[in-house]
């Protein structure tokens, strides 16, 4: 029941089918009760009808040739008339004088002039003048298997009804829902940033080629700007960079004629220049890195246990100088599409965080694991963790939370490092664990080929 | 004396690549734009050509294709201003030798240069660096002072061996970055610092003279005067 409910939670078409089906049907049942009444009504009706009709014409014979001729109309009609029909002519000590029962059915003992139910019966009874007592009926089975008859006919086609409203709901739900889906893939590739997905069915006139023609303009309108923006970044990258390596060359030649005290003046300006090269660059890194994500160009089967390996042993140095223990336990067969560089610089970012971050003889862990079909990097230290509230904004250009003032650090590492996630579509989770900052990266895991034999 | 030739259409750094080629013993010819440079790669041998990347007429990249398919087979170092990682992996498949993001230090240029030439050079490589009184062996990867045996990492060793190769000369951080860990990029903490003086303590202890030299803002230096 609770997978019927998450059903019709989760789907706009199961919703629509299931109201179109029920108005349907209701409508179909109301038209068949309707129907059902009036042939109710009909039948009673004409059945009365005819026990008039036959009143009369007995009371007329009576009238005219009294009780012989009666007797002989009621012993005809006796004959003619079938087992389900009644007709009697009663004497005045209550014995049967004609008809097809020998006495009066005990239904049709306080029958009168008016047809009316009585029990199995439509019936009427009428006495004559002398004493004698004519009565008629119809038995009610005759019409009970007429309106059986009916009832089957019209429950069948309310089934087909509800059998149709159903069909239809789903035809009209799935060609809707396909519609919709296609959509939703569209933008699903969209959100993984491959900006150049384009709904289909965007050449008729309905709602939903209306629909894809906007979406595939809108699209087409975000591939342009995010063309520009690599544009004026690569345009900024040339016309600046160039001054700046005039401004360094400079420097360092200037600094070689200088006298001592001025020379170590200008090795100062020179690491200066080098800083602004260097935020510089990870700006443009993080630009550019976000704008190829999704772009399967340059992704390659990467292994994350060698990655994270070289990323530890790029960083086991530091760590021992600060005493804090870097553990790494390769797990084997962890292999992702990726660019190496890119996830290396990744890792090696998380991992200097975490160093740089860790008291002294804390513990910096890092994991690799597959859960289902993902993979799963983690790195966990036992340093401040995150001000409350911060873990939003720790991946924005420049942020850094008060308390890390007097760590070196431009602000731009984990803006790269989730530029680089979003460009192998990952998804980066920050998780105070106190103590310490526990960081996740999930990625897709690339299959084992299933033809490579287990040796 | 070797040849090289200079596409590049910026004269300041023209100038300065030919004078520091000309330093290392080069005879350097100059091209301001590609066509011309293809034009002239492809009738002359040289020995070394440095390349722009962004350049009027014909872009570097393009060039380089270029020579690559009429057989030129001299060392393509290229130069850009465009230092990003997946850029240099576009450069190198192409077929340069090396990839050099502007502003580069001049040493820097020179470590590159010297590594190509050794690289391309007919004779085989030396099995034994001699700096000084230390001896590297390069197949048994061991490192001797003074007859004194340093026991090195594997990283330590790679980075001994950079900078012998390199002996007298400053290296930057990032050249030994790309060299020893294979890495195109900065890393925040200057974890270069660490494991070099992780490497001089095991080098420098119990002995007078310090042999493992670093110089702030120029990089890291393996002295060869005894």
């Amino acid at each position: 029941m609770s997978g019927l409910a998450q059903v019709f939670r989760r789907s706009w078409f199961a919703r629509v089918v299931t109201t179109f089906a029920a108005m349907f049907t209701a409508l179909v049942g109301l038209v068949l009760i309707g129907v059902w009444l009036a042939a109710t009504n009909l039948i009673a009706e004409s059945a009365r009808q005819e026990l008039d009709a036959d009143l009369a014409s007995f009371g007329e014979v009576y009238a005219q040739r009294l009780l012989p001729g009666l007797r002989e109309a009621v012993e005809r009609r006796a004959l003619d008339i079938g087992d389900r029909r009644v007709v009697l002519l009663i004497g005045r000590q209550g014995e049967t004088l004609a008809g097809n029962r020998d006495r009066i059915p005990a239904d049709l003992l306080h029958a009168d002039a008016t047809p009316r139910r009585f029990g199995a019966y439509l019936g009427v009874s009428k006495p004559l003048l002398g004493g004698f007592t004519l009565a008629l009926a119809h038995e009610r089975t005759r019409d009970d298997i007429l309106l059986r008859r009916l009832a089957m006919a019209l429950g069948g086609l309310s089934l087909i009804a509800v059998v149709f409203s159903l069909a239809g709901g789903y035809v009209i739900g799935q060609t809707a829902l396909a519609r919709v889906a296609s959509l939703n893939a569209t933008l699903t590739k969209v959100a993984e940033g491959d900006l150049s997905a384009r709904a289909p069915g965007a050449g008729g006139a309905d709602e939903f080629s209306t629909l894809s023609a906007r979406l595939n303009a809108t699209l087409e309108r975000m591939g342009v700007l995010v063309a520009a923006l690599k544009a004026i970044a690569e345009r900024i990258a040339h016309e600046m960079r160039s001054p700046l390596a005039h401004l360094r060359a400079d420097l360092e030649d200037a600094r070689k004629s200088a006298p001592a005290p001025l020379a170590g003046k200008m090795s100062d300006l020179v690491a200066d220049v080098d800083e602004i090269i260097a935020v510089f660059s990870a700006l443009l890194d993080v630009t550019l890195t976000e704008a190829a994500a999704g772009d399967p160009h340059g992704l390659k089967s990467v292994d994350i246990d060698a990655v994270v390996d070289e990323a530890v042993e790029l960083y086991d140095a530091v760590a021992e100088e600060r005493g804090v223990r870097l553990m790494f336990a390769p797990r084997g067969d962890a292999q992702m599409l990726g660019d190496r560089h890119l996830l290396l610089r990744m890792i090696a970012n998380l991992i200097d965080n975490a160093v740089k971050f860790s008291p002294a003889g804390g513990d910096v862990r890092v994991g690799v694991e597959r859960v289902g079909a993902d993979l799963v990097i983690e790195i966990a230290d036992q340093g401040p963790g995150l001000p409350a509230g911060f873990e939003t904004r720790a991946f924005e250009p420049f942020a850094r939370a008060q308390e890390t003032a007097a760590t070196p650090g431009h602000g731009l590492g984990l803006t790269l490092v989730q530029a680089i996630a979003t460009r192998h579509g990952m998804k980066i989770r920050l998780h105070n664990s106190a103590p310490g900052l526990r960081v996740e990266i999930r990625g897709r895991a690339l299959e084992a080929l299933p033809t490579a034999p287990a040796a | 004396m070797p040849a090289a030739l200079v596409i590049e259409d910026d004269p300041r750094f023209s100038e300065r690549i030919v004078e520091l080629l000309r330093q290392e013993g080069y005879v350097a010819a100059c091209e301001v734009d590609g066509e011309a440079g293809l034009r002239r790669g492809a009738a002359e041998p040289f020995d070394l050509i440095v390349l722009d990347r962004m350049m009027p007429a014909l872009d570097g990249l393009t060039v380089l294709r270029r020579l690559r398919e009429l057989d030129v087979r001299s060392p393509v170092l290229v130069l850009s201003a465009l230092g990003r990682v997946a850029e240099k992996v576009e450069g190198l498949e192409s077929g340069a030798d090396d990839y050099l993001a502007k502003p580069f230090a001049d040493e820097e240029f020179i470590a590159r240069v010297r590594s190509l030439a050794r690289r391309f050079r007919p004779e085989p490589h030396p099995e034994v660096l001699l700096v000084g009184d230390i001896e590297i062996r390069i197949k048994a990867r061991t490192v001797h002072r003074a007859g004194k045996h340093i026991p090195t990492s594997r990283k330590e060793f790679e980075l001994i061996r950079c900078l012998a190769e390199n002996a007298g000369r400053f290296l930057s951080r990032s050249y030994l970055l790309e060299r020893v860990w294979n890495l195109r990029f900065d890393p925040q903490t200057n974890v270069v610092d660490v494991h070099v003086s992780r490497l001089r303590r095991k080098l420098d202890d119990g002995f007078a003279r310090e042999a493992l030299v670093s110089a702030r803002g120029e990089g890291y230096k393996l002295d060869a005067t005894p």
